[in-house]
């Protein structure tokens, strides 16, 4: 008795999680086995859905995942070095860059969109300094609208959100293990695979997980830099559900996408925790 | 790695560990002041002094934790001043061990080994070797975090001297740990330094630790050290008020000098003391100090009342005020007691003037 009174106060919370989470995916992989007729939507057991996702979109699929692993990996990296300068190096300045870097999340999404736009331009500050400086002789198209310059703008606005798990974990790093570790002649390097990473898993596979998760689900940052090589399955879902009022189509390619996320962070997963040597 | 076993052989005579006028600021404070001390191969130094005295900064200099502000180190005759600890003859033991948490206790010991490239089957072995050392058979296994204290303490130890430091360094290594374990370790590490006869330093506030473990104490206090020598010398002679408190209970009597004559504010003289004229105080341990029947004599002797006295089994401890209304503790073994004493009663204190120390009082 007395158990079911204590499971009736997560009715809430349970609440919460079946009206926002369980019943629109439900709906959706519902959906995603009906059919479409003309301009119509209408309850069905197929797999057209499915079948024509694999069939036209399984380039922009990988593309996506291309982008969004790269993504990832460079995010974390960049963020796991960014967080061990809070965390051992900065001193008390650790909190304030911590809080700068945050602060950045505010800056809004677009406004770095454009400004990648402006950087890697025609006529943006990097094109107009190669050329000044006499490193190449006409401005280079290749720096927009591609995989590359998705993924930086991702990276740029990623790293903040990226660098807040990495440093939670390393907060509870002792100090003297990394003495401990140059006490028992190990070199930078060492101190930084060896000891420190190694305490701070936890914290890796989440920054991996939300800037990876974040860059494959993103359907404006390749739909501004992307071009035609740079295009990322999001912009296609968001077209089949808005434009082309192609549900079924659109869920089917949602929860194909979503099953392909869940498998490389379950691999980037197993791939840190058995990293372990 | 400064590997120079031969070179220390040629000079078995010269100390191991040379510091010279060795300091360290950090900003404004001066936490070690120009300290000059020379450490003897096989030594069991404790560096002994209150909390905030720079003894831990002195330990973390001369493992290459820290940066002297002056001064320089050398170890087994090279100079290490400017070396990283990765690149010192040296290994510490941490105060909160510093285990890494991600490893079991053999994965622990066999890091730095590992990084030497030591080959696996002689790393296997020495790693054996120490977990039985400090007997951790049992748990060798374990990850850390299923250790208690004193195992992890114990992990610690094992982790260090599995690379055969020249000098071991131990901060506080016993602080953490309750007083019945703590004694089980003073024990422990008395037996693997008699094991492996290596070169230990440790820093440590508790005059006990200091006296039961070392053959050798550096006393500090307020960034200098004070005294140094055989825990013997230290405790028989101290050569300060601040040492003879610090270590060992110690009843001090305030007086003068003039032209070699000692009065105690207490009223007694003592003759024959030679230095300089100026108020000096007298040092004189409890236990020292006798109970005297009426016709008994005594080097020195004055007279008092019992104030306090508490039964302790194996002495009694009587204070006694004297005329200068300063007290005086005399530890007492039942055995030495000429009869029943109260509190209130007149009596005469003495001991041997060979006993007490004279210092100026600074």
């Amino acid at each position: 008795m007395r158990e079911l009174i204590k499971s009736w106060k997560t009715v809430p919370s349970l609440a919460v999680l079946a009206g926002l989470f369980v019943a629109p995916l439900s709906l959706l992989f519902v959906v995603s086995f009906w059919s479409k007729k003309l301009f119509r939507v209408v309850p069905d057991f197929v797999f057209d859905g499915y079948q024509k996702a694999l069939v036209s979109y399984w380039d922009v699929g990988l593309n996506t995942l291309a982008i969004a692993i790269s993504t990832g990996i460079i995010t974390t990296t960049i963020a796991f070095f960014f967080a061990f300068f809070i965390r051992f190096k900065a001193g008390r300045y650790g909190d304030i860059l911590l809080f700068i870097s945050l602060v950045t999340l505010f800056g809004g999404y677009l406004v770095k969109i454009y400004a990648w736009k402006s950087i890697l331009g025609l006529e943006g500050i990097l094109n107009t300094a190669l050329v000044g400086l006499g490193i190449v002789s006409e401005p280079l198209g290749a720096l927009l609208y591609n995989r590359g310059s998705v993924a930086t703008a991702l990276t740029h606005f990623l790293l903040p959100i990226a660098v807040l798990p990495i440093v939670a974990s390393m907060r509870n790093i002792q100090d003297i293990t990394l003495e401990a570790g140059r006490d028992l002649g190990a070199g930078p390097v060492r101190i930084l695979l060896g000891v420190v990473l190694p305490q701070c898993r936890a914290g890796i596979i989440a920054a991996f997980a939300f800037s990876f998760l974040i860059a494959a689900g993103d359907y404006i940052t390749p739909l501004f830099l992307g071009g035609t090589d740079g295009a990322m399955i999001g912009m296609f879902i968001a077209s089949q559900f808005s434009i082309r009022f192609d549900w079924p189509l659109g869920s089917a390619m949602a929860f194909l996408t979503m099953f392909s996320c869940l498998t490389v962070v379950l691999i980037a997963r197993l791939a840190i925790v058995r990293g372990r040597k | 790695m400064v590997n120079d076993r031969d070179n220390q052989l040629n000079q078995k005579d010269s100390p191991l560990v040379r510091l010279r006028d060795l300091s360290k600021s950090f900003g404004r404070v001066e936490a070690v002041k120009s300290i000059n001390l020379d450490i003897k191969s096989r030594d069991f130094l404790a560096i002994l002094g209150p909390s905030g005295c720079g003894k831990t900064t002195l330990l973390r200099l001369i493992g290459g934790f820290a940066e002297p502000s002056n001064g320089t180190i050398e170890i087994g005759g090279n100079d290490v001043t400017r070396l990283g600890p990765e690149r010192r003859p040296t290994n510490m033991v941490f105060q909160g061990y510093g285990l890494f948490p991600h490893m079991t206790v053999r994965e622990n010991i066999a890091f730095g080994l590992k990084i030497q490239k030591v080959s696996q089957s002689e790393r296997e072995q020495r790693v054996d070797d120490v977990i039985g050392l400090v007997r951790l058979e049992e748990l060798a296994d374990r990850g850390t975090g299923e250790l208690s204290g004193g195992q992890q303490q114990r992990a610690a130890l094992a982790r260090a001297i599995v690379m055969r430091p020249q000098v071991l360094l131990l901060d506080e290594p016993l602080a953490a740990l309750d007083l019945k374990l703590r004694q089980t370790m003073q024990e422990e590490l008395r037996r693997i330094h008699n094991e492996i006869g290596g070169t230990f330093v440790f820093v440590t506030h508790d005059q006990g630790e200091a006296l039961a473990l070392s053959n050798r104490i550096a006393v500090m206090d307020e960034g200098n050290i004070v005294q140094e020598g055989g825990p013997e010398d230290i405790y028989a002679s101290p050569e300060s008020r601040f040492v003879s408190t610090f270590i060992g209970e110690a009843n001090i009597l305030s007086g003068r000098r003039q032209n070699s004559v000692v009065t105690l504010a207490a009223g007694l003289d003592l003759p024959s003391s030679s230095g300089p004229d100026g108020a000096v105080i007298l040092v004189i341990r409890p236990e020292a100090v006798q109970i005297l029947s009426d016709n008994s004599q005594a080097d020195v002797r004055t007279e008092g009342t019992i104030v306090d006295k508490v039964y302790l089994g194996a002495y009694v401890r009587f204070q006694v005020q004297l005329s200068s209304d300063e007290l005086i503790t005399a530890n007492v073994s039942t055995l030495n007691l000429p009869k029943e004493y109260f509190s209130g009663d007149r009596i005469a204190v003495g001991w041997g003037g060979k006993d007490h120390r004279i210092l100026m009082d600074s």
